[in-house]
């Protein structure tokens, strides 16, 4: 997989950790869990476009 | 263009107040507890984010229960509430940025400000530096609850589809047997003889009738067999699943065991790493004034043997070779010392961390895993070991009541028997076996093909498992490495900024202002008598920490906040002098489109808050 996609996947947790507001020691909601699960996943697929 | 700013129960403002800031220069005028920290609070109630205000509850006037903040900037409106909520405040409303925490440290100069206090202390940076770069949503990515987790997750399903793997094989494997024995079975069948007729219509009867009922017999053997079997099967499941149940409760009980107060132990640890962190970088602190003194008796050195110099820089004794080589010894073993020092207490560190990290790791396996261990799989487990022992009890209801179907079928056959031929009732009973065991072997073809069916897609779910792992370790491995990169990066251009901005101040105290990217500590480099001599930030006076703060702030502002259109400058500004104050407004009205600077107002001459603006 081509670096720049794993630079958008890791832009995309960021994000999702700032909108989170994801305080370190602490577990991921459900809700974040499953849309990190999302991110991972649709990066995946990309990777083998 | 102007901002306006309404604020009620704020700080120390009983009432609502609006303010309106125009472009330029605010000065913000009010004697002493007159309203300006209030003020600043009320700006601040727009940037902080809610968990912070949340735990300040002096942001709410003391006798008031619910407070509010209206900021109108470029025909945008934002507002926020505070309410009172048992001594802590409840937030609602938007904050005007999203890195709040940010634009706080960067852009209000107050004395809560976390810029300018850890520069005050003469402390490490690194907190700060990863808020600004985002470096600390980085090192979250890493944590166990994170992408850790998703790994440890992947790792688990991965050695399960592979165990599936294993055993797809392993049914291929059984399924060609099978085929192999039930061709061998046809083959047989084919060459045994038909069933002679018989001569009278009652023994035509009486052998059809043994047919029937040999066919029943073996395929009662066959089930009393398989219900066996199961019994057999259901048994060692049970005992397998009583083992494991034990272990897994010994492990949960173990870790209970272990770790009896488990939110106590995490906040000790901390505690703990915290601790050792000062300690290094007391040490770390010390070690850059052992490097200071070393290079400044190695200079003594050389002006001694010029005769220049008749004190020791170091102690004030008389100065001598014999007496600087000595103190030059002295302080090296110093050094060395703190250098081992620093390196154990940064083993010390990493050891604490990984200890944390361990315990959270194994705390939230037991918790919210799936795997042998934790507590949802000790429930599935349980529940699994009660069908077992109720599929057990059935299947052995099951035998006897068909062991009593076959004795009356044995009990049939031998009256049948009776005026038959024996070649006859062999040849029957070849049949009968013949005909049940190629329909076993084909009900274990059928389930072995479905067995084989349902695993078709181990393989391709392997090469996803797989592909997730190198993803998610790649991710990581980028995730670490930007972090340091990134951090790095922060200190290169807060170094380049801190000395652009030093020289457009026209401030000539010192050659060099930077933050060292080991300890990410502030030095600088002063030029004395024609030498440069590096000094660590806590060997310097009150005011120059505070003007190097300050320069960092805006060389923070310029990196990360460029467009943030408001700076405020507190009463820290009390501390600066004339010149030094009139250059730092010079160069923020060149910069940003609000400048608000808080100020003593002169005495008895207005006991309000007033703001004068000026271009």
């Amino acid at each position: 997989m081509g670096n720049e996609k794993i630079i958008e996947a890791a832009q995309k947790i960021v994000e999702l950790l700032k909108k989170e507001k994801f305080s370190e020691g602490k577990e991921l909601t459900k809700s974040a869990e499953v849309k990190l699960d999302e991110i991972i996943e649709s990066y995946i697929s990309k990777g083998e476009e | 263009m102007s901002i306006e700013i309404e604020m009620e129960n704020i700080g120390g403002f009983k009432s609502s107040k609006t303010f309106k800031l125009e472009e330029g220069l605010n000065v913000i005028e009010a004697p002493n507890a007159g309203g300006k920290t209030s003020f600043i609070k009320g700006i601040r109630t727009m940037l902080l984010p809610p968990t912070v205000l949340e735990a300040n509850r002096d942001f709410l006037n003391i006798l008031a229960k619910s407070g509010n903040v209206t900021i109108k900037i470029d025909r945008e409106k934002y507002s926020r509430d505070i309410i009172d909520v048992g001594g802590r405040l409840s937030v609602s409303g938007k904050s005007i940025v999203d890195d709040g925490e940010t634009v706080d440290s960067l852009c209000v100069a107050t004395r809560e400000n976390k810029l300018l206090d850890l520069v005050e202390k003469g402390e490490s940076l690194k907190t700060q530096l990863e808020e600004f770069s985002g470096v600390k949503y980085y090192r979250m990515a890493l944590s166990p609850f994170v992408l850790k987790k998703k790994l440890n997750q992947t790792n688990t399903e991965l050695s399960r589809q592979n165990e599936e793997y294993v055993r797809l094989k392993e049914y291929k494997k059984q399924l060609a047997t099978i085929q192999k024995n039930k061709e061998k079975l046809e083959k047989e069948k084919e060459k045994l003889p038909e069933i002679p007729k018989a001569d009278s219509a009652s023994l035509r009867k009486n052998q059809n009738v043994l047919q029937e009922k040999t066919k029943e017999r073996t395929e009662l053997e066959v089930l009393i067999d398989d219900i066996n079997k199961n019994i057999i099967d259901r048994g060692d499941w049970i005992k397998v699943k009583e083992t494991d149940i034990a272990e897994c409760k010994k492990q949960i009980e173990e870790f209970k065991a272990r770790h009896p107060n488990f939110d106590k132990e995490i906040a000790d640890l901390e505690a703990k790493i915290q601790n050792l962190t000062l300690e290094r970088n007391t040490i770390q602190s010390k070690r850059s004034y052992f490097v200071f003194s070393l290079d400044s008796i190695r200079k003594a050195q050389i002006g001694a043997a010029k005769s220049k110099m008749e004190k020791c820089p170091v102690c004030d004794r008389p100065l001598t070779i014999e007496h600087l080589r000595k103190e030059e010894q002295k302080r090296q073993r110093e050094y060395d010392q703190s250098t081992k020092e620093v390196g154990i207490l940064n083993k010390q560190i990493e050891e604490k961390e990984l200890e944390k990290d361990n315990i959270l790791q194994e705390h939230q396996r037991i918790k919210t895993g799936m795997d042998k261990g934790s507590i949802k799989w000790l429930d599935d487990s349980e529940r699994r070991l009660k069908d077992l022992k109720r599929e057990r009890e059935n299947f052995i209801k099951k035998k006897e009541e068909n062991e009593e179907k076959l004795s009356m079928a044995k009990k049939e056959i031998e009256e049948l028997r009776k005026g038959l031929d024996p070649a006859v009732i062999d040849t029957i009973k070849k049949h009968s076996e013949l005909e049940i065991g190629l329909g076993i072997l084909e009900s274990d073809i059928s389930r072995t093909e479905k067995a084989i069916k349902e695993r078709g897609e181990v393989g391709e779910m392997i090469q996803k498992l797989d592909k997730r792992k190198v993803f998610l370790t790649s991710l990581m491995a980028f995730f670490q490495h930007e972090s340091e990169r990134r951090i790095k990066e922060a200190v290169a251009a807060f170094n380049e900024k801190v000395m652009e901005i030093y020289k457009l101040l026209e401030f000539e105290d010192f050659e060099k202002i930077y933050i060292d990217d080991y300890n990410y500590e502030v030095n600088v480099i002063r030029k004395k008598e024609g030498r440069s001599i590096k000094q660590p930030i806590k060997s310097l006076s009150s005011t120059e920490r505070e003007s190097i703060g300050m320069i960092l702030m805006l060389a923070g502002k310029e990196k990360y906040m460029p467009n943030f259109p408001l700076f405020v400058l507190d009463a820290v500004s009390e501390d600066y002098d004339q010149t030094r104050l009139e250059r730092f407004i010079k160069y923020l009205k060149s910069k940003v489109s609000y400048v608000v600077v808080t100020m003593l107002s002169p005495r008895a001459k207005s006991d309000k808050i007033t703001i004068k603006h000026s271009l």
